[in-house]
């Protein structure tokens, strides 16, 4: 396994490349950086996806979008344009090496960005930490049905309207959407949906999973599956879906243990994706 | 204002890089040097990502070249935190400085900025021209006692967290490093000019800070010291990872080189 770091676009973008000892994986994973941090990610978690794909043959590249970490701003594009160049960049480069298929990773903002790219020809799969979600009926169910089984629910049932009419007012958020808790500049909500439908049904493979730093607009497993448009949990959603809960972790991946519970699902999942029999 | 860096390779592993801000156009008469920026270890190191980068640029803005290092079990090598020892980040200095020299040849003399556990690593490369020093923590113990706390209120404020034994700042480390850093005792580096800036809220105590005057004085007579404090209240115990990124603190860091 070698990393080393690389310079696309004549020095204006930088990367972090991880490529296995063997592999013929024909699929590549880019992992987009989440905002301030270094490419390798809070805790080093994106070198830890790299390094553990890397035993499992597949390549990839850590990158910093134009503007984040080590790579420069583009002057005069847009934030969706200087990430589409970006990407063009890197699909570019990476064919150059007889890969053609992506996965992009994406953690808060990177998933952000990594939404917006789901149009792109040749991105296969879309890997979601703590994208952003809608809140629902039964969101607001769990939330708030245990604190009118303690004692005195009268108060709670004050609270809870207090807080629904805070939420309505937009002050923490809306009931249809998350983005007032959003800082991270990303499309609307209704927006992503329709993208990720799309991508959904063009056979495009989706992973998520939400911490439990996020239980501002995601509480249960099944949530982001509803949002997407299925009525029920289990039903609606192409089978190339996958949802997780980790309630326990934090937005960081702070411990050890939480990059650990992640990768395990995660690693696996893409290592199905990258094999060719499995995209039809 | 952002400037390019270029990966370049540092120390004799071939997969270990450092990232280097060139100084703008020079003569060797209006050149002021090159300063090896180092970060913390563990995840204080990603804390100050922004910062050093910034102050690399503006350093370079100002003529120098700046070469930013990160330590073993940090940045691009987390995975080998369990390989970190005193000896291999003092060892990660020493070969920062070698690279400054090769990358550098203009430079006569060199400076240094390292900030918490990385200041107390310094001493063993020799003589600086300037030594800066953020937040300098010189007692392996004291780091050890900081980290714990960090830890401790990670459990306090997340009591699903499972950190395993030796995890530290984000980090599976070595029962030996942790053993020897509780006898490490460093000293203040060997500089012409010696800063220290300690944040507001931080653990470094005043003693601490205001001890490298009577020190140095002693020692050396050469030597200048300062002892600066800013208005920034940094916590290094909280276990997140909140940007160090204030104006003021990287205004007072680089007035400091010059």
């Amino acid at each position: 396994m070698i990393g080393r770091p690389i310079q696309l676009a004549a020095g204006h973008l930088s990367a972090w490349l991880v490529q296995p000892d063997v592999g013929d994986a024909s699929l590549a994973v880019v992992v987009l950086n989440a905002g301030l941090l270094p490419a390798y990610g809070p805790y080093g978690l994106h070198t830890q996806i790299a390094e553990l794909l890397a035993t499992r043959g597949i390549t990839t590249l850590l990158l910093d979008q134009s503007g984040k970490g080590e790579s420069l701003p583009r002057p005069g594009f847009d934030r969706l344009q200087a990430l589409e160049a970006d990407f063009d960049t890197v699909q570019a480069w990476l064919a150059d090496l007889g890969i053609r298929n992506l996965a992009l990773v994406g953690l808060c903002s990177g998933a952000d960005d990594a939404v917006q790219l789901a149009d792109k020809p040749g991105v296969r799969a879309l890997v979601l930490l703590d994208p952003l979600c809608k809140r629902d009926l039964a969101f607001f169910a769990q939330r708030y049905a245990p604190r009118l089984l303690r004692p005195r629910p009268a108060r709670a049932v004050r609270k809870i309207i207090d807080n629904l009419r805070q939420v309505s007012r937009g002050a923490g958020g809306t009931a249809t959407a998350a983005e007032a808790y959003d800082s991270r500049g990303a499309a609307p909500l209704a927006d992503q949906r329709t993208r990720l439908r799309r991508f959904l049904a063009s056979q495009g493979a989706l992973f998520t999973a939400f911490t439990g730093s996020v239980s501002e607009y995601y509480g249960y497993a099944g949530q982001y599956r509803r949002f997407l448009g299925a009525r029920r949990a289990k039903d609606g959603i192409p089978p190339k879906f996958a949802e997780h809960h980790l309630p326990t972790a934090e937005h960081t991946y702070t411990t050890q243990q939480d990059r650990e519970n992640l990768l395990n699902v995660l690693v696996p999942w893409l290592e199905a994706e990258s094999k060719p029999a499995d995209r039809c | 204002m952002a400037i390019v860096s270029q990966p370049v390779r540092i120390g004799t592993d071939e997969h270990r890089y450092a990232r280097h801000t060139p100084a703008r156009p020079h003569t060797r008469d209006d050149y002021p040097g090159a300063v090896l920026l180092v970060a913390p270890p563990l995840d204080e190191g990603t804390r100050c990502y922004w910062l050093l980068k910034q102050i690399a640029e503006r350093l370079a803005h100002r003529g120098f070249d700046a070469v930013r290092i990160e330590l073993t079990g940090a940045g691009f090598g987390w995975s080998s935190a369990e390989t970190a020892r005193i000896a291999r980040w003092q060892q990660d200095i020493a070969d920062g400085r070698a690279l400054l020299a090769r990358l550098c040849p203009d430079a006569r003399k060199h400076d240094i900025l390292a900030l918490r556990f990385a200041a107390a690593l310094v001493p063993t490369i020799g003589q600086w021209r300037r030594a800066v020093l953020l937040d300098p923590v010189l007692s392996g113990k004291r780091w050890v006692s900081e980290l714990t706390a960090k830890r401790d209120r990670l459990v306090e404020r997340n009591r699903n967290a499972q950190l395993k034994a030796t995890e530290y700042g984000g980090a599976v480390l070595a029962p030996e490093l942790l053993e020897s850093l509780a006898m490490f005792s460093g000293s203040w580096p060997e500089a012409d000019d010696l800063t220290l800036i300690a944040t507001t809220g931080t653990t470094v105590d005043t003693p601490l800070v205001a001890r490298p005057s009577e020190t140095t004085s002693e020692t050396t007579s050469e030597t200048t010291s300062e002892t600066t404090s800013v208005a920034v209240d940094c916590d290094w115990t909280l276990p997140d990872l909140p940007q160090l990124h204030d104006p003021l603190l990287l205004d007072q860091i680089v007035e400091a080189f010059l």
